[in-house]
């Protein structure tokens, strides 16, 4: 037979063999909303459906076996931040506490610069060993040595004197300087993350810089304090199973987590990942808006939203904003700034991007309980931010000197140059932002906007290479009002092309605006331990400073519209059951672990 | 080699270096004309985690001094062909303090596998498809069926694979709607996990097959037309030869040499993946590491990444071009001695 017939024959036997496995592999139909029928038990093993928590991830980690927290742009959302690092603390801000976790207790001196942390009874590590107080003054110490090349070392060599054991429980922190927030926001964590201590036994003589704590199975690394440890892992999906000999079990700290094992696979598809909790494929996820959240629980009547009430949704602890860089003319001048705000309606936002979820902002904060007391305080302060008004907003452009250009219908300066506000965006906040720049081309300000990729983004932010950004500057206050405010500090100001100091995605101070009165205001308030009466005052003054020059537009609070499969798994964290925050890519998590219940 | 002498030999593998150094060459010097830096995209990627960074500028400037950015562009250069000589991409700067091979390995392996045989396929599919629409002996209904297999390729790899996952896999729930494999599956070579492979790589390559095999055989058809009208295909049909013997070895052989050229180059970027499709269907190809590492301006994966797709292109071409004289006796690239 001919060489060429005979490889011909070769490929129409593999089209044929490639056909024949296509039939074989297929699985049988199960409608939408039925429990997933026998693929997943068979593809998992010796655990079945029941027991197995499925939360997709939208991150492909190309590099899976990095296990140290600490190393700057290590991945952590893949759950080593929620299933097997604990922090101290935990900050909930639906009770407003800081609740303890591998910590029972916390006390400062009265000049707040010594903090006493005690550690609950009985805290270990995955692998046996004791979780003692040594291992928390390892950790301090080696941020503190390797700044500023490691995850919270700045603040640790920052505000960290000393750190010391007093016994096997108890660690004390001597601080640089009074810090009444020294344990909110370094060990318990303002968002998603605190400092989480180290294993010593294991971190000892590693150069933190290059360790990566890699898997291996027989030494059970990598070792942290948390309910799971790895079973198995790749850059589409990570495995974890329960440790049943977790010290907060058998201290009786916290309840066993039901789930015997926890996946996390990459589903990098929105939609794909939506079909994946109809079809009882995955736990945990949510829509874009109320109605897909809708759409979704019609099909699948186990899914359960946070709340179907208003605001429909989570609010996020970042509102949306709309930052102007206050070194670009002519956006440089307040008059400016408040004729933009004047121009944006934000309840048409809220109507329409947001389907009506959510609410208007116009301060910084989120609507948490918490902080209601700052918020109505300051509520006369900030009203004129929340009005929509398009004459006030034309009054203070021409003010300045620009007129109306009847042939475009844009304003114009002196020399006949367009008003024009180039707007920089993720891809991910367009709907806000387009909106936004159709508001603003309404009252003739020439408004684009320009979508950049996120590192692009966050990079020119950041360095004040940029005129106007729809983004969240201004977000970290969540049970109290400094944190946020302090935020819009003027030491936070760096020269254009200079990185800024970032926080929770984006920069402090990122619009450079600089106000000696309003930074002095937030050192004294930053100077009082959490709840005294006199924040309250000192942050009037400060709004109205702020509101006066306006350094940041505030536009709306932002819902997040999570979804929850009831079919396996209950006791989520809805509304009317808010043990804790909702988000599943927070340490937070860890509270839900122990919280959620087998609905079979 | 027959068609192939000593001179054009060595003059091919000339070109094939300087063609690489020159690609390489780009390759250092286009990332860095992006706007976007390595080390913001670290600190943003620390952001989103929510760590705390509040020595920005220091952190910013000590991991930019190890990565050797704060070199001079030209010692940064020479440093990289240096170290590409040696094979050697350095470590990621987006995945740090993994090396560029941790990320660039395992992807290639799902991406060969997956584009690969997708390209394959549609290369038989094709060359089958359009030989029986030019073959005037192809039954009148096989020749009414076979330009719907053209439809796929109006419409682009993404909303095909949609309407695929759609409707196999969100709706009938036959094959796996995304990843390579099965949750918790023990990898290794065995049936289940090889099946398993297999049924998830279905939709992808389907998305692939389906809306490129038209062009195969809208090419081949062309290239059998020509073929069909050549005398020896007479003559064949004058000797009393059986029909489908005339068909796959007289007109389907000749008309193939210059598909391979082209399947060359199409299994050259088998590396870069399918970049939509592999988001679609959450598969772990270099497609999307690709796509990911120009995201995060991670240089030294960028580089090792599209390094390795011109290897491969030319590494492809350069093969072909030196068989070529085998596969088709017609070409050769030795001068006829005169007299």
């Amino acid at each position: 037979m001919s060489v060429v017939r005979m490889r011909w024959l070769r490929i129409m036997t593999a089209l044929t063999v490639v056909a024949v496995v296509l039939v074989a592999c297929a699985t049988p139909a199960a409608g939408p909303g039925q429990p997933a029928a026998a693929e997943p038990a068979a593809a998992t093993g010796e655990v079945a459906r029941k027991d197995i928590l499925v939360v997709p991830s939208n991150v492909n980690i190309p590099a899976p076996d990095i296990w140290n927290p600490y190393i700057p742009g290590t991945f952590i959302l893949q759950g080593m931040n929620q299933n097997m690092m604990e922090p101290l603390f935990m900050l909930n801000y639906e009770t407003g506490n800081i609740d303890g976790w591998l910590a029972e207790s916390y006390e400062a001196n009265e000049a707040l610069d010594e903090w006493i942390v005690t550690l609950r009874p009985g805290t270990e590590w995955s692998d046996g060993t004791p979780l003692t107080a040594e291992d928390v003054v390892f950790t301090i110490e080696l941020l503190k040595e390797y700044a500023p090349q490691l995850n919270w070392s700045g603040a640790v060599q920052q505000w960290v004197e000393t750190v010391e054991a007093v016994d096997d429980r108890t660690i004390k922190f001597t601080l640089t300087g009074a810090n009444p927030r020294f344990v909110m926001e370094n060990l318990a964590g303002t968002t998603s993350q605190a400092i989480v201590p180290l294993p010593k036994h294991i971190w000892e003589g590693q150069d933190p810089v290059t360790f990566k704590n890699e898997y291996d199975e027989a030494t059970g690394s990598p070792v942290f304090s948390g309910p799971y440890v790895v079973k198995s892992f790749s850059s589409t999906e990570f495995v974890y199973k329960r440790n049943d000999n977790w010290w907060g079990a058998k201290s009786g700290a916290f309840n066993l987590p039901a789930p015997l094992e926890i996946h996390r696979p990459w589903v990098a598809d929105q939609a794909t990942a939506q079909q994946m909790l109809v079809n009882n494929e995955s736990d945990v996820g949510g829509g874009s808006s109320p109605s897909t959240n809708a759409a979704l629980q019609a099909q699948n009547d186990k899914l359960i939203a946070y709340t179907d009430e208003p605001p429909l949704g989570w609010i996020d602890p970042c509102p949306r904003m709309l930052t102007l860089n206050s070194t670009v003319a002519p956006w440089d001048k307040k008059e400016m700034r408040w004729a933009l705000s004047y121009a944006i309606n934000r309840q048409q936002i809220v109507d329409v991007v947001n389907e009506g979820a959510g609410a208007t902002s116009n301060f910084i904060f989120p609507a948490y309980e918490a902080l209601r007391p700052y918020q109505e305080a300051i509520n006369d302060i900030v009203a004129p931010i929340g009005e929509f008004n398009q004459d006030k907003s034309r009054e203070l452009i021409e003010s300045q000197g620009y007129t109306l250009d009847a042939g475009s219908g844009k304003y114009v300066d002196a020399s006949g140059n367009p008003l024009t506000l180039d707007i920089v965006l993720p891809p991910f906040m367009e709907p806000w932002a387009r909106m936004v720049a159709q508001q603003l081309n309404e009252v003739g300000v020439d408004a684009v906007l320009r979508i950049l990729e996120w590192g692009v983004f966050r990079d020119q932010t950041g360095r004040g290479q940029f005129t106007a950004a729809t983004q969240w500057d201004g977000c970290g206050s969540v049970i109290e009002p400094w944190f946020g405010m302090q935020r819009y500090h003027k030491k936070w100001v760096n020269p254009i092309g200079t990185p800024g100091t970032e926080y929770v995605d984006n920069t402090n101070n990122g619009g450079r605006w600089s106000n000696d009165e309003y930074s002095a205001l937030i050192d004294q308030m930053g100077a009082l331990p959490l709840g005294d009466p006199q924040v309250t005052e000192l942050m009037k003054q400060a709004v109205t400073i702020w509101v006066d020059e306006l350094p940041d537009i505030p536009l709306v609070q932002t819902p997040v519209f999570y979804l929850w499969n009831t079919t396996y798994w209950t006791n989520w964290p809805t509304k009317d059951n808010n043990y804790v925050q909702p988000p599943g890519h927070w340490q937070h998590f860890l509270r839900q672990l122990v919280e959620i219940q087998p609905a079979q | 080699m027959r068609g192939v002498n000593v001179s054009y030999f060595v003059r091919r593998i000339g070109m094939f270096v300087l063609v690489i150094f020159v690609a390489a060459s780009f390759n250092f010097f286009i990332p860095r004309l992006a706007p976007g830096n390595p080390i913001g995209a670290i600190t943003s990627r620390m952001g989103q985690a929510s760590a705390g960074i509040e020595n920005g500028q220091a952190m910013f400037e000590a991991y930019r001094q190890r990565f050797g950015l704060d070199d001079p562009l030209y010692v940064q250069y020479l440093k990289y062909m240096g170290n590409t000589l040696r094979l050697d991409f350095g470590e990621s700067l987006s995945a740090y303090p993994s090396r560029v091979w941790d990320i660039v390995g395992p992807a290639i392996g799902w991406s060969m596998g997956l584009i690969g045989v997708s390209v394959l396929l549609t290369f038989g599919l094709g060359i089958i498809i359009g030989a029986l629409l030019a073959w005037k002996g192809t039954p009148e209904l096989v020749r009414a069926l076979l330009p719907m297999t053209m439809f796929g390729g109006v419409l682009p790899y993404y909303l095909l694979a949609m309407l695929l996952l759609y409707i196999f896999a969100f709706t009938t729930r036959l094959l796996p709607m995304n990843g390579a494999f099965d949750s918790g599956i023990p990898k290794g070579l065995n049936w289940p996990y090889i099946s398993n492979v297999i049924s998830h790589a279905i939709l992808p390559a389907s998305s692939i097959i389906l809306t490129s095999v038209g062009g195969w055989a809208l090419t081949m058809r062309s290239l059998m037309v020509n073929t069909i009208g050549e005398d020896y295909m007479l003559l064949a049909e004058a000797k009393g030869l059986h029909r489908a013997r005339i068909l796959w070895w007289y007109a389907v052989r000749n008309a193939i040499p210059p598909q391979l050229a082209h399947l060359a180059i199409a299994l050259g970027h088998v590396v870069s993946g399918a970049i939509l499709v592999e988001i679609v269907f959450s598969y772990p190809g270099l497609g999307y590491q690709l796509y990911m590492s120009i995201v995060n301006s991670d240089y030294t994966v960028i580089q090792g990444i599209t390094l390795i797709l011109a290897v491969s292109v030319g590494l492809a071409v350069l093969l072909i071009d030196l068989i070529y004289p085998r596969l088709d006796p017609r070409v050769t690239y030795v001068a006829e001695s005169s007299g």
